[in-house]
């Protein structure tokens, strides 16, 4: 059933749309409340194109955002990485949850993601204050839904 | 997988150990900023084109009022700089009576923000000037009220700048009253810095102007940084707790200076349209 590379400029647009919404200026206060989309977009193909979608192509993307948003290199890409390991893991299980049950699995991911990037960060001397760890990472399993609402539907064009 | 993960694992290790511990990849950092400058500038673009339409589209009576306001603005300013032309040359025969350097004459670089680093943690913006303009590593960087920060990575059109609030930022002041020393040191926030090493005898008031004192090399001598804010002694702590705020408005600068501090490190002759000789009140 996967033959051709039908998913790959889907793939290309959707990271570039997350990385574009995760550098998109916001004041100063409201950058603590924005969603890792990024996070989002990696778990999204790592649950239903894992047969594509690995941890080197995971590292890959946390290396872009590692480039572009200007904090210490490999941050993003371990914990991107990391997060895409134990979603292929877990695929067939996580793909057979409810939606709530899934934005729970999301949350405890993306929290994993956020204490990876704050843990390396902490190597240049940035650390976050605990509240605004967990406060992204709830408002990132909101918005699960919407990715997947957004990115499941496409499925049939580029699964071929 | 197991065994790639496990590799990327090393790989990653490796990479964060190289930046962390080593300049190995200064190189491969500042072409970095080259490249994520075309996102910016992307991401950017609905700002722009917001304020393209208010230029454009502004009406007439708008307009006058405006270009009213500002000969005013620049009527005031006009009757400062005539004291201060009167200042700047007493201040010039009182530095030649004291047989030192004459600091006043600095150039200095008008530039864009195209860009904010994403993650509030990191106090980074990225303007559209690069070595190409003259720009180098270690430049101070100015807005209309007071130091931003400095230069920290430069490609050949884009730089980024590390803001004086950052946490891994910190910088020598010297009280603009006494002339105190101090090192005020960034905490993360855009509306405060905190100052180390403040003795429970030492005089400061609330209200007191923080001025750059040209120590370190970094930032020329008498830029205002901050203004203290809150001073708490407790008899427990050999030093006091004192916070300041900036000067410089942070978060909402669109154009910012950068300062030719060094006279050896003049700018191209590509962009010297673009200067503006500060020191030309002499």
């Amino acid at each position: 059933m996967m033959h051709g590379f039908g998913y790959l400029p889907w793939l290309v647009f959707t990271v570039f749309v997350a990385l574009m919404l995760n550098i998109y200026p916001l004041p100063a206060h409201y950058s603590w409340f924005r969603p890792e989309f990024l996070a989002l977009v990696c778990i999204f193909w790592s649950l239903y194109c894992p047969y594509r979608f690995g941890v080197v192509m995971a590292w890959c993307v946390g290396f872009l955002q590692d480039i572009v948003v200007g904090g210490v290199w490999g941050a993003h890409a371990l914990a991107l990485a990391f997060v895409a390991y134990l979603c292929l893991c877990a695929y067939q299980r996580l793909r057979s949850y409810r939606l709530g049950q899934q934005m729970l699995w999301v949350f405890v991911l993306v929290g994993i993601h956020e204490i990876f990037v704050n843990w390396v960060q902490g190597f240049n001397g940035y650390d976050a204050p605990l509240a605004m760890i967990i406060l992204p990472t709830v408002i990132t399993a909101f918005c699960w839904p919407l990715v997947i609402g957004l990115l499941k539907p496409t499925r049939s064009v580029w699964q071929g | 997988m197991g065994a790639k993960m496990a590799a990327l694992f090393v790989v990653s290790a490796v990479l964060i150990a190289l930046f962390v511990t080593t300049p190995f990849l200064e190189g491969a950092r500042n072409r970095a900023v080259g490249l994520a400058a075309p996102l910016y500038h992307l991401a950017d673009l609905p700002h722009n084109l917001r304020e393209w339409s208010r230029t454009r589209l502004i009406g007439r009576d708008t307009l006058i009022q405006e270009n009213e306001a500002l000969r005013s603005e620049l009527l005031v300013h006009q009757r400062k700089l005539q004291q201060l032309a009167f200042l700047a040359a007493e201040n010039t025969r009182l530095r030649q009576l004291l047989n030192s350097a004459d600091t006043l004459n600095q150039r200095v670089l008008v530039a864009d923000l195209i860009g904010v680093a994403p993650d509030p943690n990191i106090h980074k913006v990225f303007i559209n000037r690069g070595t190409d303009d003259g720009v180098y590593i270690g430049q101070p960087v100015v807005d209309a009220f007071g130091l931003i920060g400095q230069v920290v990575n430069v490609s050949s059109s884009n730089s980024t700048v590390l803001l004086i609030s950052d946490t891994s930022h910190a910088i020598p002041v010297q009280i603009n009253r006494n002339g105190v020393r101090l090192i005020a040191e960034g905490r993360g926030s855009v509306f405060e810095l905190g100052l180390r090493h403040v003795s429970s005898t030492l005089d400061i008031k609330e209200g007191d102007l923080l001025v750059s004192s040209g120590l370190g090399d970094i930032y020329p001598a008498g830029y205002p940084v901050a203004t203290v804010d809150k001073i708490d002694y407790d008899p427990g702590k050999p030093f006091a707790e004192v916070v300041a705020v900036p000067m410089a408005q942070l978060n909402r600068n669109r154009h910012v200076l950068l300062v030719f501090a060094h006279a050896s490190k003049t700018p191209t002759a590509g962009a010297k349209d673009a200067i503006d000789n500060a020191g030309s009140v002499q």
